[in-house]
């Protein structure tokens, strides 16, 4: 491919005209996403008061990290904070510095969850708002709506933050498989693998055993086909961001993906909601406007 | 390259600091962009930024991903991707009350942290000086004491369902909440609770059922300590 042609293909990716509408619409999904996780972690500041012996075991650097430098009190001030701006972004007041703060206070209490473990706190639901608020804040509308409907002018601007932030979901996807083969490679597609999971997952839980875990337990050729299924799915994710027809199969099977998950695995994806910013908003809202005009103008004309 | 990382204890500071140069590296970008646009600069000048920091996100994101050392936020989004050995190592923490009967305690007592994420804490009391076990287990025993006070008034439990109730968002890995009701609590407070590790062997203990679990007391805390 010529220099020119890769060149074509970057802009008419990164840069094809958007409309505003998509990006804000991204922002409110994205921002009401982690506003529920939020009010689903009771005073997560209070981790803090975890007795030292324990916070002992955290390196200064990682505390450093996460800017974990202030009071418990000073923490809850600002934990309060992050739900009034992740209010403020979703409710479109002050959106481009709500994105922005909550995208800054998301990094730092992230690792409340998990720095006693981990300085990697994924899965915890706060890794896309995080990167997903701080550019939806930077970019030239900063999330919010066109003023009128036809001020909703198409522009790369809109189109790149919200590009960037699907690409940065499907690599939930994509490297979740890649992480599978790279640690384990082909064995982990194994039957025995997946027998081992489900089992090991349901007695680690406390779950009862389901008739459909029970089922896949003693069907070798059905736990074969979940886990082929489910990396080929994760692996072909990202077709989603080239190919409309892939859309139209690939999510509504994420969506099955993650429910699936929940019941056999008891996985829960706190960010599936995010998948919702790979709908076209503008044009479906396009597309009724169209109707209805013409559905008045035919009743007009009768 | 994960395991030589890992082998290099005394570079976990740095690569902390590396993460962190990381992330406000992409902060900066993003604040360079932000300000292109609120100067008005010219659309050229504002592409070059935008596109230095699509640039930047791709190639870390990569490195992160096919490398799989993470650097969050660039996750490398590992899970449930290792080979499962038939061994489970879990822990759990049991209550006895002043008649000697003893019940496992919720793990939800920790919230907002998850039992997932304080495994390897629980982990670290056989390290510990005796003050230091003493210290632990007297905050776990607060801990289980608020929340059989909370079971045993009908308020809700655990603490993350304050506002949300069944409809709180989950925890990566859902468990089976073992506090549903006064029932599963004693009215009277514990006399004691003790840390217990676990480990069996899945296809044992499914043949089996928990006369499979082999048992370890590690610490125990007495109330009136």
């Amino acid at each position: 491919m010529s220099r020119r042609r890769l060149v074509e293909a970057w802009s008419a990716f990164w840069f094809r005209p958007e409309a505003r509408t998509n990006l804000a619409i991204a922002r409110v999904v994205i921002a009401a996403t982690a506003l529920w996780i939020v009010l689903s972690r009771y005073d997560l500041p209070s981790a803090l008061l975890f007795p030292r012996e324990i916070w002992d075991s955290v390196v200064p650097e990682r505390k450093m990290r996460f800017f974990l430098f202030f009071s418990v009190a000073a923490e809850r001030i600002l934990w309060m904070a992050l739900h009034v701006t992740l209010t403020a972004c979703i409710a479109g007041i002050a959106t481009r510095w709500a994105a922005i703060v909550s995208g800054l206070l998301l990094y730092h209490f992230s690792a409340f969850e998990t720095l006693l473990w981990t300085g990697n706190p994924y899965l915890r639901g706060f890794t896309i708002p995080v990167l997903g608020l701080l550019i939806i804040g930077a970019s030239a509308s900063g999330g919010d709506f066109a003023k009128r409907a036809d001020a909703d002018r198409a522009s790369g601007e809109n189109r790149w933050p919200l590009a960037l932030i699907q690409v940065l979901f499907v690599q939930v996807y994509f490297f979740a498989a890649w992480a599978k083969l790279y640690t384990s490679g082909l064995e982990w597609m194994h039957p025995e693998n997946i027998r081992r999971y489900i089992i090991a997952i349901d007695q680690w839980t406390g779950a009862f055993p389901s008739p459909v875990n029970r089922f896949i337990i003693e069907t070798p050729a059905l736990a074969a086909a979940i886990a082929v299924g489910g990396v080929v799915f994760e692996a072909s994710f990202p077709l989603v961001l080239i190919s409309r027809r892939a859309r139209m199969i690939l999510l509504p099977a994420a969506v099955f993906f993650h429910i699936a998950n929940g019941i056999v695995f008891h996985i829960w994806f706190q960010n599936a909601w995010i998948l919702l910013i790979f709908v076209d908003w503008h044009g479906l809202m396009q597309r009724r406007r169209i109707a209805a005009c013409r559905k008045s103008s035919i009743s007009y004309a009768t | 390259m994960r395991a030589l990382f890992k082998s290099l204890q005394w570079l976990e500071p740095v690569v902390e600091l590396v993460r962190l140069g990381f992330f406000l590296t992409f902060v900066a970008l993003l604040l360079t962009h932000l300000l292109a646009v609120v100067r008005a600069k010219s659309d050229s000048v504002r592409r070059r930024w935008a596109n230095l920091i699509i640039a930047f996100v791709l190639v870390v994101t990569s490195i992160v991903g096919v490398t799989q050392i993470d650097t969050w936020p660039f996750s490398n989004w590992a899970l449930v991707h290792m080979l499962r050995s038939p061994v489970m190592h879990a822990w759990q923490i049991e209550g006895i009350d002043a008649s000697g009967h003893t019940y496992v305690i919720d793990p939800s007592i920790l919230e907002p942290v998850s039992p997932e994420d304080f495994a390897p804490s629980a982990g670290r009391l056989r390290a510990l000086s005796p003050s230091g076990r003493t210290s632990f287990m007297r905050f776990l025993y607060k801990r289980a004491e608020e929340g059989r006070r909370s079971v045993v008034e009908g308020k809700r439990f655990p603490a993350n369902r304050w506002l949300l109730g069944r409809f709180s968002a989950p925890y990566h890995f859902g468990r089976r909440q073992l506090w549903r009701g006064p029932r599963d609590v004693p009215n009277n407070r514990f006399a004691s609770i003790r840390m217990v590790f676990t480990v069996w062997n899945i296809d044992d203990r499914m043949r089996r059922g928990d006369a499979a679990i082999e048992r370890e007391v590690i610490a125990e805390y007495r109330a009136d300590e």
